[in-house]
């Protein structure tokens, strides 16, 4: 035998030996099969209790601030320590999977996203006390049931984020279409576009998303799908998917036209097929459309960047609208002190006024309050003159939300699948084969429906 | 023990510290991916043997093979134009010329900078309103869309290129460099045209070059994740979905099924071990 092929076998055979290691040790060190996480039990007493949050960073800085003053004030009266982390909105998702994966969860999350992800999975706290001292009753249903699964709570939802159309008065005066607002139909959308598009030199009807990589493409549609009569889920099961069933399917076509015939017709920006969520944003505050539909956080950019356009701009809700709020408070099973994380949360949400105050009319009402009560505070100040850019009363405006941008519907419950279709942008890339490339849309949604189907079978199991 | 024993123990101890970090960081968690392909589990739960079902989702899925057509294109036509790119430049910049230190420098800044940095400046680049539209209104030409679904596989391809072909450059430089100048002049006293001294000198000195950097080169920009994922998000639709930005999604967005997406890594593997094992051998490993 050779030096060389010595040398080789010598090699190879080291290779095979830390190989064999490695697999060796990973068996010998994988732990054995756990159920389902349970909280442990506290440590003794005379250890500080520490409780790691996690954050959504907000796009209104003083929702952040108000948050920590809250965290911070409670952890004083508790003499409990606080580890507050503030995560940007696409990555929030992905650290909290990777975090559950790794098994070391934070204990609260506040104002972070997906939620039935984990509560469907059982490793989120129970929270129908929370929910309960803080007057059911108080709370709107539309939110209540965004947080509830199998009968219980398991969150709570921060806010309403309701999805304006944002308007250019002064165009709408200059095409004397004063009378279209607030939207009659949904059809009236495509209208409004028409009748301003270009009546100033460059600025187009309307601000579509129409891109793939942004939230903002899902919801803006999630109006037409729902608000035509379309249909998502009715239950967790692959029965429940009637996306392709008549009249759902139908619903669904007409959706795909609107958006089709505002792309084509070019009353959109050609580039929106590549916007992200803050494209429209930069749009309308750079002057460029006439309109788009956004949370308020656009109105509350005008107010320090564009003053001159935040004075003329109006705020309407469509006559079917989406709320974005999925924004939730939750807890973590796998903490040690679930009964303080508890009391944490009720702590955020027990001064109603305050939140309302320091969380909502803070943020220039980009967030509406969870609460009836503060909302009937918001509507009377409204009615005194107070909130100039809203075109209609906000506390009446809710009530035209009918869809919830992560909840599957008519099911109206946040479900595993509508989260990770919503996080994974498959929908977007249902809408631009539809709307942008122009495929035929039965094929489009044929194709979806079995992989909505396919999805739910894997998650739910039939 | 005899001294060559002796030197060969030291060298494999000065070796495993190494070997322990494979170990940890390579090894297991190999171990571990390959052994999750082979079962389900959903998030925060134990995992369940499946058998094949994730290779058998992967083999009758189109977007599967969506990916890997992709990830070939975007490899292949970046590395083929990052190479040629780059030995044209090192030829002409390995002849003396006043300025050739600063134009050595210069050329190398796309390289430096870091690779979310070229997305951002593409970003704005690529943009309707931006930087090469503007430059083709200022021709009179139409603008373009750039990332469409007909151009978007093309954009992140000119993005690639720009980023990488200093490296190739930088390599082809030092391998030219290493040629001796006896060889030129004997080939201009025996009358060689230009051409011939590059096909029969130039090229076959820095071949081993040429190959290995092409082979890292087609490694690192198969795993090219950044640049595709801030600029495009593997989209229009599919237009850009390469096997990086798929496994993510797959793992992180679409699904959250990690062992689906440790199927999808374990099906990817071979190719990239393939060009290791041709890299080491250029390398004379």
């Amino acid at each position: 035998m050779s030096i060389k092929t010595n040398k080789t076998t010598i090699a190879l055979g080291v290779i095979l030996v830390v190989v064999l290691l490695g697999v060796v040790f990973f068996f010998l060190t994988r732990p054995p099969a756990q159920p389902t996480q349970q909280p442990t039990t506290p440590p003794a007493a005379t250890t500080r209790p520490k409780l790691v949050i996690w954050g959504r960073a907000t796009f209104t800085p003083p929702q952040m601030y108000w948050v920590e003053k809250k965290v911070r004030e409670w952890a004083d009266k508790n003499n409990v320590d606080v580890e507050i982390t503030w995560l940007a909105v696409a990555d929030i998702g992905k650290k909290l999977i990777a975090a559950v994966e790794a098994g070391n969860p934070p204990d609260v999350v506040i104002n972070g996203h997906p939620v039935a992800i984990f509560a469907e999975k059982g490793l989120l706290v129970p929270i129908d006390d929370v929910v309960k001292k803080l007057n059911e009753s108080d709370i709107y249903e539309l939110k209540l049931k965004q947080c509830s699964w199998g009968g219980h709570y398991y969150c709570i939802s921060t806010m309403f984020e309701a999805t304006w159309l944002h308007v250019r008065w002064d165009i709408v005066e200059k095409a004397n279409a004063q009378d279209l607002f607030p939207l009659k139909t949904l059809d009236d959308f495509y209208i409004a576009a028409k009748r301003l598009h270009q009546v100033e030199p460059g600025v187009y009807g309307v601000g579509l998303p129409l891109g793939l990589n942004g939230y903002d493409t899902w919801w803006t549609f999630l109006h037409f799908w729902g608000g035509y009569g379309g249909g998502m889920l009715t239950e967790r099961s692959v029965k429940g998917v009637i996306m392709d069933k008549e009249p759902y399917r139908e619903a669904l076509k007409k959706a795909f036209e609107i958006e089709r015939k505002i792309w084509t017709e070019g009353l959109t920006p050609p580039d929106s097929d590549q916007w992200v969520d803050v494209s429209n944003n930069n749009a309308f505050i750079q002057g460029k459309i006439a309109m788009t539909m956004n949370p308020a956080s656009i109105y509350y950019a005008l107010m320090t960047q564009n003053p001159k356009l935040a004075a003329v701009t109006k705020l309407f809700l469509l006559p079917v609208s989406v709320d974005c709020g999925d924004e939730s408070v939750f807890i973590f099973k796998t903490t040690k002190y679930p009964e303080l994380a508890k009391d944490l949360v009720y702590y955020l949400f027990a001064d109603k006024e305050d939140y309302r105050k320091g969380f909502c009319e803070a943020s220039a009402l980009y967030a509406l309050p969870i609460f009836k009560s503060q909302m009937a505070v918001i509507s009377k100040d409204w009615k005194a003159g107070k909130y100039p850019q809203f075109g209609e009363d906000p506390a009446k405006a809710l009530d035209k939300i009918k869809f919830m941008e992560t909840a599957a519907f008519p099911l109206g419950e946040r479900t595993t699948v509508s989260e990770t279709f919503r996080e994974g942008f498959t929908w977007n890339e249902m809408i631009q084969r539809a709307v942008i490339k122009g495929e035929n849309f039965d094929t489009v949604i044929d194709t979806y429906a079995q992989k909505l189907r396919d999805e739910v079978k894997r998650v739910y199991g039939g | 023990m005899s001294v060559r024993l002796k030197e060969t123990l030291y060298k494999w101890l000065y070796a495993l510290p190494t070997l322990i970090l494979i170990f940890f960081i390579f090894i297991i968690p190999i171990t571990y991916e390959i052994w999750l392909s082979f079962h389900t589990k959903v998030i925060g739960g134990e995992p369940v043997f499946a058998g094949l079902h994730n290779y058998q989702r992967l083999f009758t899925s189109e977007t599967f093979y969506k990916t890997i057509l992709n990830t070939l294109i975007y490899s292949f036509s970046s590395v083929f134009v990052k190479a040629v790119i780059g030995l044209a430049v090192a030829v002409l910049l390995n002849k003396q010329f006043w300025g050739r230190g600063f134009l050595r420098g210069f050329s190398i800044l796309p390289w430096a900078f870091p690779s979310f940095v070229c997305a951002v400046l593409f970003w704005f680049n690529y943009d309707y309103r931006g930087m090469f539209n503007f430059i083709l209104k200022s021709l009179g030409l139409q603008p373009i869309q750039w990332m469409s679904y007909e151009n978007a596989m093309f954009s992140v391809i000119l993005l690639n290129i720009w980023h990488g072909w200093p490296f190739f450059f930088m390599g082809y430089l030092a391998g030219l460099q290493a040629i001796p100048v006896d060889l030129y002049e004997a080939a201009e006293i025996d009358g060689a045209s230009p051409l011939q001294k590059f096909k029969d000198i130039t090229l076959p000195s820095i071949k081993p070059v040429i190959y290995t950097v092409m082979l890292l080169s087609l490694m690192w920009t198969m795993g090219e994740f950044t640049q595709i994922y801030m600029t495009t998000g593997g989209g229009p639709i599919d237009a850009t979905l390469t096997i990086p930005i798929e496994t993510y999604k797959i793992a992180f967005q679409t699904e959250v099924n990690m062992p689906l997406a440790a199927a999808y890594s374990v099906l990817t593997l071979p190719i990239y071990l393939i060009l290791i094992y041709f890299t080491l051998k250029e390398m004379g490993e």
